[in-house]
């Protein structure tokens, strides 16, 4: 078995095809667990949207045919919306998967609802159009796309408080591996992208409060 | 943060501590009462604009959330 300073690199870790030796286990296991908790938000978040792409078509055809049954109104910017599902939700908000129809035409959007409570709802309002499109699955590519997007911005968060922690902790001490390791395991965390490109129906709207 | 005080108060001067100019993406979505992700979803969205601190860290500027929570 392959020794570092001596020591045997013995330990396997998550999402990570390296080896640690003791001493990187010890620090892997004390810096992930500071960063545990951020884990495990990303990895609701990264699993929530999964479940979004694995809905593709179901949610499509959900705005692209007329409810059965009366759909809950959202109002942003001043025009209303049908809230068709629940596309994403967090502690004190959610994104709406919204449809409208303007002179026999569909238009789809997607609305955040916030915490009517929340310090931002009082001061922006509690719902916000967050894109809008003409194409239903261009528009929630777009969706999914963005969500990627600030879920790397989180995950990059992470691994800087990772990175910051063991400097502090392992002042001089080459602990490289165990920052690739917990790197290797947000990056898998959210790398689960499922869907294929497409071209993408730009959004006339973007990111106006009522 | 525990300090006993929560949500836009954070954004209050205090006596015993210098005004801070910048927050965590933490700190800033305990100011707007969010989720830490609907704060990334701003800062992806261009509506809270953020800077990575040298150790790779986003903070936001006081001003960033003052503007966004109109206050002041």
């Amino acid at each position: 078995m392959m020794k570092r300073n001596g020591q045997l690199c013995e330990h396997t870790v998550p999402d990570y095809s390296g080896r640690l030796t003791d001493a990187e286990f010890l620090a892997y296991n004390s810096v992930f667990g500071a960063v545990e908790k951020d884990f495990r938000e990303l990895s609701t978040v990264a699993n929530a949207l999964v479940e979004v792409e694995k809905s593709f078509a179901q949610l499509v055809k959900a705005v692209s045919v007329p409810p059965k049954s009366a759909t809950e109104i959202v109002e942003a910017v001043g025009v209303k919306w049908d809230a068709i599902k629940p596309l994403l939700k967090v502690e004190g908000s959610e994104m709406l998967w919204c449809r409208r129809h303007v002179e026999g035409a569909a238009d789809y959007a997607v609305v955040e609802r916030l915490d009517a409570d929340s310090p931002l709802a009082h001061a922006q309002g509690a719902s916000s159009l967050q894109m809008t499109g003409l194409d239903a699955p261009s528009l929630l590519r777009k969706f999914l796309h963005e969500n990627r997007e600030a879920l790397g911005l989180y995950a990059t968060d992470i691994v800087a408080e990772a990175h910051e922690r063991l400097a502090e902790k392992y002042p001089g001490q080459d602990m490289d591996r165990v920052a690739k390791a917990i790197e290797a395991r947000c990056a898998k965390q959210i790398s689960s992208e499922q869907m294929t490109t497409q071209t993408q129906t730009p959004s006339r709207r973007e990111g106006m409060r009522v | 943060m525990d300090n006993g005080i929560t949500g836009s108060a954070l954004l209050e001067p205090r006596r015993d501590k210098p005004e801070r100019v910048a927050y965590t993406v933490q700190e800033v979505a305990e100011m707007l009462g969010v989720h830490y992700f609907a704060v990334y979803w701003l800062v992806k969205k261009k509506k809270l604009h953020a800077c990575r601190a040298i150790p790779g860290k986003l903070l936001i500027a006081r001003t960033e959330v003052v503007r966004l929570l109109h206050v002041e």
